[in-house]
């Protein structure tokens, strides 16, 4: 790329992708690899303050009769370890792995919607610091990272600390389901040009998994969550077994969400390990299929162990087996798995370095924790083990071992590409070797000393039960391991400023990020890369798109009156569709966040004048957010001719001289004269990044609904009559009504994009249904506190009517954002699929309101 | 114009291969949780028939969906490459997986069908 | 279960293996010395799964080191790509359906026998959790006691359990497994104890601040040792033995004492600590937290929170010759 044309044009690209500079750079910047290293390291400090308060548990158990801490902090500082570990360091620290390098991987320049990417990033930083706000108004969590009722219900917790708890939780789950739709969209509609389902690397695939799991398994702790807290603040008795509830109803929900939890942080993980492997044994992993079916196949099954974790709460026999064989087959994937590395390594030429070394760690402690996770999976032995250290053992086996290790190394590897520097070699082995065998000195114990009749969550044990020389061993290990792992941050530390540079491509690795400099610019890739391989830089010119070398056709190659702009693909095959344009920096998603974040404290304190405040201010703001300019936004750039608002444009055509394909001097004139003909064919197509956000946002909305449905469904089960009193029972009359105007608002919406006064009218009769819904309920009496029954119907109720506001939100929005610009397609889609989804769903809440009841 | 897109006549209906890739996963997951609901209605005598009922309509079902996913499949490769070979097209990926889905949760099922006839549902 | 229904797995199957686990080979009181024929059936049931663990995390190591220790690639790409998948699927579908069809089966056949039939029971026990202790009731002989299962040995024994506030689990490892105490539930818990001795047990379930310091014993007797503590049990408390314990029985309702604690046969019938008839039966205080002697038992009833900081039971002011008289009327209740 010598020639002076595109040199100017790479500058030019440059300006277009530049974040701001300073602190208004810091809070408006909406770049994937900026976003994606906040959280890396946001969660390293979490990683940090999780560890400390593990190293307090441990010396506290270091001896029987230990007096390092109460039972009052002990009970505090386990309860913080567990919930920082699993939500503020696990999750976020893969989905800013992903968040950093998919992009990369696949292609392209940026998420797909990066002003909702950056929203993630502070709704996640501020549920993390009121977390740990509690610490200092000294109400913190006690209630166990599972926050079972009745322990949390304010009767046994009348203090704050289970409310920071559950708001804070809720806070950073609806991070991650927003970070998980992001994800989901990239990955499927943003990939390289050739890059086909077959040619996903596979650490991108794990996190495509990963995203679509979190968006039906978190809206279930959420879910739990808001019903919890909905007890707790107004005494609504639905884990209350005195008013017709049910404690068990929360461990359902709870491990129904927890169980896939652990295979959301262990399926990236094994994505690392799989890219991992590739790049240090110089080979691809073998049996590819068979590895991605393995990660579907555990994604799937994930959703169906739950009940494992309840083996002793009094199920029949029957439910633990079914559940029990269900746990016990996905051993099949995960050898699957365990196997193809195994051959990799085998097949290939291993350079042994700090990468390679945590993968056969990762491989030795996870192999043993899977097969403890047979172990008490199988339903007698559980009996015994369940809620022992042995439990302590097998989880951190699976999750130090399967997460941790395979973090790390994947730290270690992509290092040079975040920063252009290498860390020491000496130093990462040193740290890896303290790591490895700290953590078994630290919890190979644990095994002997559950079955030994330790159990867990105990703040200490009196002498003379033999137990002490295991625990002192555990604590000194787990010091060692916590050595370990400061060394090994040090190193990236130090080699952040002084390590040797790396260059692009330090390891001869195969996947697309290593193209790019180290570190990447602000747009990544020159020229977005079309891919012909699965690992695209080891067959350069061999199987080729179109039988050419990844760097020879100019895609996107010059920006177009300074607009960022990338291209979206088809999902299965991934021909190119259209050129997006994203739009830059932005302060909605902070203010919209902060403004969230005091409705919250609004409602933790009972100020409930601040949480309203915040909750309009937030809604106000997400108008103001929808309804930017999102153009102008991008015009970063010193172009000055940009002016032109139809950003659905076609790709190299003659009128859009930006778009013309522009290639290297060496790139023979075929290849680029191919790639001209192949985007000259190209018509824009099919559905908005936007479109699609919404779609997989109404994923997980509709997985809150189901989770409420089956709260409902299982508390009537356990009741004898329903409704409880004859009390309860409601006139169908307003309702129905309220269904008729619902009905017909949706089916004037049907057309595709259906005209602007059908859809005023649509919205006229929606919010009268919205009314006459309130007033129905309003005038049925229903006490929130009077008895289950009554308590879950006005949830739905109210879940109800909030799907069908802001659908009147969204419309009256996106009515007024197409008037402003006609030849946009995207607010109509928006509307209209936002509109129907929460439809559906409302239709869907009222037959379970009004139907159920009559019915079953 | 990419080897996708030349290569997706071949397929007979991509629509199939959503059902085959889906039918696996859906029957296990129904199986499951039919089963344990029915485990508390079926402590009677003759009860447990409809635990093996559930048990037939599931393998039944992934069966028939692997039987045309199979039928189907428009793969000149070998049976036992294909596991373990990069396929050419996403769409034969798609194929592969739905196959060996299949596979996976048949197999899951009939153990779980295995343990609703030596496990009384009364106990 | 009775022994009749459980095919026992020998004792010296399980004893050399498990006692090389247990290492020192103390009496405490783990899962691994199996007293009671539950337990027994889940712990051959653990031999089981340690050996077949141990046999293929050896195979993975070793397949795992072959792979690192193996050449570079020279033996072509097409023997390579056979070898893979022969590991893939060997390693990754054969061998763990080998061991986990079998290992189903074997759970399930386990699952069966651990499994009750109804009418075979020969003692009923209620137990419920309360934050920190246990509400131990024998129904049927008109006892109740607390922090302590007396049963007699070779005897089918039915636990019901429910709670009286948040969620606790009954544990003796020694004896069974574990099973939950819910609000608003009763669960059952059936096994049996084969020898004579005392079992430590605890509440699984993490319940709150003193969720540590929630143990209990279980008291495996003899038929005949059982039968004369159910006697002794049955009784209502002793009068006060002479003028001191008297007086000590007046400072016990004086000080509030009664609200919370029943002792039957008097006038105190409190229900919210635990039944004191036979206090001074019981071999701890405080649900296993210390021994039952004198010196504890002051401290106990002066500054509980002292021993057991969280527990319900607030601290008696008393001063040092009230204390005296108490103490000596609650030795007295045998």
């Amino acid at each position: 790329m010598t020639d002076r044309d595109t040199d100017a044009a790479f500058a030019e690209l440059e300006r277009t992708w530049a974040s701001r500079p300073g602190l208004i750079g810091f809070l408006t910047a909406v770049n994937h690899k900026q976003i994606g290293l906040r959280f890396i390291w946001t969660a390293v400090v979490f990683l940090l303050i999780g560890g400390v308060e593990a190293l307090l548990i441990r010396l506290q158990l270091a001896t029987s009769d230990g007096t390092v801490l109460g039972p009052e902090a002990y009970n505090q500082l386990f309860t913080m370890h567990g919930t920082t570990m699993m939500f503020l360091f696990g999750i976020p620290i893969l989905e800013g792995l992903a968040m950093y390098f998919v992009p990369l991987q696949i292609g392209t320049r940026d998420l797909p919607l990066p002003r909702l990417n950056a929203f993630g990033y502070w709704v996640y930083l501020f549920g993390g610091i009121l977390l740990h706000w509690s610490f200092l108004t000294g109400d913190v969590p006690d209630g166990g990272w599972f926050a079972y009722p009745p322990l949390t219900s304010t009767e046994f917790s009348p203090g704050a600390g289970i409310d920071f708890w559950l708001l804070g939780v809720t806070f950073v789950e609806i991070s991650g389901i927003i970070g998980a739709v992001e994800i989901v969209v990239l990955i499927m509609r943003f990939r390289a040009p050739g890059m086909t389902l077959s040619r996903i690397p596979l650490f991108s695939w794990s996190a495509l998994i990963m995203s679509g799991m979190m968006l039906f398994a978190f809206p279930f702790v959420v879910a739990a969550s808001v019903l919890l807290e909905v007890e707790r603040k107004f005494g609504a008795p639905f884990y209350d077994p005195s008013l017709g509830g049910d404690p068990l109803l929360w461990q359902h929900l709870f491990w129904i969400f927890g169980h896939p939890e652990v295979y959301i942080l262990l399926l990236p993980a094994t994505g690392i390990v799989s890219a991992v492997v590739a790049a240090h044994v110089r080979r691809p992993v073998v049996a590819y299929p068979l590895v991605v079916a393995s990660l579907v196949a555990i994604a799937i099954a994930s959703f169906g162990l739950w009940v494992h974790h309840m083996f002793t709460v009094g199920l029949p026999v029957l439910v633990l087996s079914l559940f029990a064989v269900a746990s016990y087959f996905i051993a099949v994937p995960s050898g699957i798995q365990v196997f193809a590395w195994i051959a990799t390594i085998w097949e290939g030429r291993p350079r042994w370095g700090t990468p390679l070394w945590f993968v056969i760690g990762f491989l030795v402690i996870f192999v043993l924790g899977g097969i403890t996770g047979v172990m008490v999976a199988t339903a007698p032995f559980d009996h015994q083990a369940h809620d022992t250290f042995f439990v302590v053992a097998h989880f951190h086996y699976v999750l130090i071992g399967g997460v941790v290790f395979p973090v790390f190394a994947g730290l270690h590897h992509w290092f040079p590409k975040m920063t252009g520097r290498l860390p020491s070699e000496s130093i990462g082995k040193t740290a890896f070797w303290l790591m490895f065998v700290g953590f078994n000195v630290a919890f190979f114990p644990q095994h002997w000393l559950g079955l030994q009749g330790m159990v867990r969550r105990t703040y200490t044990y009196p002498a003379g039960l033999g137990w002490e020389a295991a625990n002192m061993a555990s604590t000194v290990g787990s010091f060692v391991l916590a050595a370990g792992v400061l060394l090994f941050l040090a190193n990236l530390a130090h080699a952040w400023r002084r390590g040797r540079e790396s260059g692009p491509d330090p390891w001869g690795a195969d996947t697309l990020e290593w193209a790019a400099q180290s570190p990447p610019n602000n747009h990544n890739f020159d020229s977005l890369p079309v891919v012909g391989s699965l690992s695209p830089l080891w067959d350069r010119g061999a199987h080729g798109y179109d039988d050419e070398t990844l760097e020879s056709i100019g895609v996107l190659g010059r920006p177009w009156l300074g607009r960022r702009e990338v291209l979206r693909t088809t999902v299965v095959a991934a021909d190119p569709e259209a050129i997006v344009v994203l739009p830059g920096p932005t302060y909605w998603p902070f203010v919209t966040a902060a403004a969230l974040t005091s409705s919250l404290v609004g409602v933790l304190v009972d100020a409930w004048a601040l949480a309203g405040l915040g909750a309009v201010v937030a809604v106000a703001f997400l108008i103001g957010w929808a309804t930017e300019d999102r153009v102008r936004l991008t015009r970063q750039s010193s172009d000055p001719s940009g002016t032109s608002p139809d950003f659905l444009a076609a790709v190299g055509t003659d009128e859009d001289p930006g778009h013309e394909v522009s290639g290297s001097d060496q790139a023979p004139a075929l290849a680029r004269r191919r790639a001209a003909e192949h985007f000259k064919a190209l018509t824009p197509r099919g559905h908005s990044a936007s479109w699609w956000g919404v779609m997989v946002g109404l994923t997980a909305l509709a997985t809150i609904v189901a989770a409420l449905v089956y709260a409902y469904f299982y508390l009537r089960l356990g009741a004898d009559s329903w409704p409880p009193s004859r009390s309860s029972e409601r006139p169908l009359g307003i309702p129905l009504a309220a269904l008729a105007l619902v009905v017909v608002a949706g089916v004037l919406s049907m057309p595709r994009a259906g005209s602007g006064l059908a859809r005023w009218l649509a919205m006229g009769l929606a919010a009268g249904g919205l009314t006459l819904q309130v007033v129905a309920v309003v005038g049925s009496g229903y006490r929130i506190d009077a008895n289950a029954y009554e308590a879950i119907v006005i949830v739905l109720e109210v879940m109800a009517a909030s799907l069908l506001a802001v659908a009147l939100l969204v419309r009256a929005t996106m009515l007024v954002e197409a008037m402003r610009s006609p030849t946009d397609p995207e607010p109509v889609e928006v509307d209209i699929a936002y509109w129907r989804g929460a439809l559906v769903l409302w239709a869907v809440l009222w037959a379970v309101v009004h139907v159920a009841p009559r019915v079953v | 114009m990419t080897q996708d897109s030349s290569r997706r006549a071949d397929i007979p209906s991509p629509g199939w291969l959503w059902v085959t890739l889906l039918a696996g996963p859906l029957a296990w997951f129904g199986h499951l949780n039919i089963s344990y609901a029915l485990v508390y209605l079926t402590c009677r005598p003759w009860g447990v028939l409809w635990l093996h009922l559930v048990t037939a309509a599931a393998v039944a079902t992934i069966a028939v969906a692997m039987g045309v996913g199979w039928r189907r499949r428009n793969s000149q490769t070998h049976a036992r490459s294909e596991m373990t070979e990069v396929p050419e097209s996403g769409w034969q990926l798609v194929g592969i997986l739905g196959r060996l889905l299949g596979l996976f949760f048949l197999l899951v099922t009939v153990m779980a069908g295995v343990a609703s006839a030596m496990v009384s549902p009364c106990i | 279960m009775t022994s009749r229904h459980v095919r026992r797995v020998p004792r010296w199957v399980i004893a050399p293996p498990v006692l090389a686990l247990a290492g020192c080979g103390d009496q405490e009181p783990g899962a691994l010395l199996p007293r009671g024929s539950v337990a027994q059936e889940i712990g051959g049931l653990t031999l089981l799964l340690v050996v077949l663990g141990a046999a293929v995390f050896v195979l993975v190591l070793v397949a795992l080191g072959m792979a690192v220790r193996s050449s570079p690639l020279g033996s072509g790409e097409a023997v390579a790509t056979a070898r893979s998948r022969r590991l893939v699927l060997g390693g990754g579908v054969v061998l763990p359906v080998m061991v986990l069809v079998p290992l189903t089966v074997a759970m399930l056949v386990s699952g069966n026998r651990l499994t009750h039939r109804q009418g075979d029971v020969g003692l009923t026990i209620e137990v419920v959790g309360h934050q920190f202790w246990w509400e131990v009731r024998y129904p049927d002989l008109g006892v109740v006691t607390a922090n302590e299962i007396h049963l007699p040995v070779d005897t089918p024994v039915r636990l019901l359990l429910t709670s009286a506030d948040v969620i606790h689990s009954v544990w003796v490892p020694q004896l069974a497994g574990k099973v939950d105490m819910i609000p608003g539930k009763t669960n059952e818990l059936r096994f049996d104890a084969d020898t004579p001795g005392v079992f430590r047990g605890f509440c699984a379930e993490f319940c709150g601040l003193q969720h540590g310091r929630m143990h209990f014993l279980v008291i495996a007797q003899t038929a005949d040792d059982f039968e004369a503590w159910i006697t002794e049990q049955a009784e209502p408390a002793a009068p006060p033995a002479d003028e001191t314990a008297a007086r000590g029985m007046e400072i016990f309702s004086e000080h509030g004492c009664a609200a919370c604690h029943a002792v039957r046969g008097t006038d105190a019938v409190g229900v919210a600590g635990p039944d004191l008839t036979h206090l001074a039966s019981r071999r701890t205080l405080g649900a296993g937290t210390v021994a039952n002697r004198r010196g504890n038992l002051a401290g106990w009833v002066v500054d509980p929170q002292g021993i057991k900081p969280g527990n319900l039971m607030p601290p008696t002011p008393l001063d040092a010759a009230e204390l005296d008289l108490l103490l000596r009327y609650l030795e007295g209740l045998r």
